[in-house]
């Protein structure tokens, strides 16, 4: 006998996995400091790219002027005014991914901590039945403060 | 009121037919989309014909049918810096470095908003305000980057042809240097910073009046959004003395409001109508099921009478 209460939520649980849950399920993985410092490191990557870019368009633009100024030797002052141009837009690409990782972060949690809510439900249905597998539930987990909990 | 419920039944029945086809439109529709797409890199380059033949556009369209949003992107970006490379390779790189500083800049932290930057630069040749109001309504102040880069590479294939212009009227093209030439003439472009201003506030605009309690909200967000464009624009092309016609700043701006309402009435379609299609499994069955979003205004419910007189009376006699 099919039992709607648990096909409504497998139902719900399995639509998760399927949108939001391919996103925010491998988080649960990570604490969140380790998942905000992983994507802030992949954002400096991208950054440091974005930067030789916008350098080499500089470069491309002005090349006259900045030979000129290095025929005169003026290596400290070009090499000083690129560091501190990178500095400035690391710093700012930092902060930005700083926060909005955080924010992603906490946004997944609060789903996936619904979602285990869900399979928790979902698991004393199958125990009130009695019909409950020790295979049935090999997988999942528990949302606890900053961690989530394979079970 | 009656014309309302009577607009609002329409759009279930848009839902209803979405919730039916899916599976066949969303594949279709994302045809149609590159087929735009590419049709508008026509416009906005098209120094190589051969790139833009009706067969390749439409084989281009349907194999981006099946792709993801992303790869879109990548091939339109592929496409148009083809057409530049054939008469300047400098401004291909350049236009190149655009489109990768976007990705790496933008696009690695929000993915899935490049569509933003693809459909403004195609907006931005014929209607140019809807551009705001699209963005406040379904994204928000998240869109004002992508928007940015949209004008930014619209304006940049404007200058393009510009260039390709003095390129082929020059004999002697030996001291014209094409990143030079696109970046001096990036910088003094008044109307690119004119639109980029304009549309950054009205972006702002609406989108804090739509998400404000008050009510009829995303009613007053648009029209206070439509004053503050051609205010905006007004103002602006007088300070900046640039020439924008008055078909640009009124009948453009009060078009983009009227179709802002129109988006904002179906903004829920695609959302609701969409059907998930999960399957899964215990120990005693296999389950695959459809699940449909309810759809919250009833169906006018009409009622037929049939009377039958002449049946009644003979069965009468």
């Amino acid at each position: 006998m099919v039992n709607e209460e648990r096909v409504k939520l497998m139902t719900r649980c399995a639509i998760y996995e399927k949108t939001y849950g391919k996103t925010e399920l491998p988080m649960a993985g990570y604490f969140k400091r380790d998942y905000v410092k992983f994507n802030i490191l992949k954002t400096m990557l991208c950054a440091v790219i974005s930067y030789g870019l916008c350098a080499l368009i500089y470069i491309m633009a002005d090349y006259e002027n900045l030979f000129m100024e290095l025929n005169q030797l003026h290596f400290k002052g070009l090499l000083l005014r690129f560091a501190v141009g990178a500095v400035l837009f690391l710093a700012v690409y930092y902060g930005i991914a700083r926060v909005l990782y955080s924010y992603r972060f906490d946004k997944a949690k609060r789903h996936v901590t619904e979602y285990y809510r869900n399979l928790k439900q979902l698991k004393s249905l199958y125990k009130g039945e009695g019909d409950i597998s020790p295979k049935t539930f090999e997988e999942g987990g528990d949302a606890q403060n900053d961690e989530f909990i394979d079970y | 009121m009656h014309k309302m419920m009577n607009l609002l039944i329409i759009r279930e029945n848009i839902c209803a037919f979405f919730q039916k086809w899916e599976r066949l439109l969303l594949p279709l529709l994302r045809f149609c989309y590159t087929l735009i797409l590419v049709s508008s890199m026509h416009v906005l380059f098209g120094y190589q014909s051969t790139l833009y033949q009706m067969p390749v556009i439409i084989g281009v369209s349907a194999i981006c049918a099946f792709l993801p949003g992303g790869f879109i992107y990548m091939l339109v970006a592929a496409i148009s810096c083809v057409d530049v490379a054939s008469f300047s390779l400098e401004a291909a790189a350049l236009l190149l470095a655009g489109y990768l500083l976007t990705y790496f800049m933008y696009l690695c932290l929000a993915p899935g908003k490049d569509w933003i930057i693809l459909v403004t630069m195609v907006l931005l040749m014929r209607l140019p305000g809807i551009v705001p109001f699209l963005v406040a309504i379904l994204v928000g102040p998240a869109g004002i980057v992508p928007a940015v880069c949209g004008i930014v590479l619209f304006y940049y294939s404007v200058h393009c042809k510009e260039l390709y212009s003095l390129l082929t009227s020059v004999t002697d093209t030996g001291d014209v240097s094409s990143i030079s030439y696109l970046l001096t003439a990036m910088g003094k472009d008044k109307e690119m910073l004119l639109f980029i201003i304009v549309f950054i506030v009205v972006i702002m605009v609406t989108y804090l009046l739509y998400q404000s309690s008050i009510s009829h909200s995303w009613m007053i967000a648009i029209c206070v959004g439509m004053v503050t464009m051609i205010l905006g624009l007004l103002a602006g092309s007088m300070l900046l003395e640039d020439t924008l016609g008055f078909d640009v700043i009124f009948l453009g701006s009060v078009l983009s409001g009227m179709i802002a309402i129109v988006v904002q009435f179906f903004k829920g379609v695609v959302d609701y109508s969409r059907i998930e299609i999960v399957q899964f499994e215990d120990d005693d069955y296999y389950y695959y099921v459809k699940a449909i979003p309810k759809i919250n205004v009833a169906k006018k419910d009409i009622n037929v009478k049939k009377i039958n007189a002449r049946h009644k009376n003979r069965s009468k006699e």
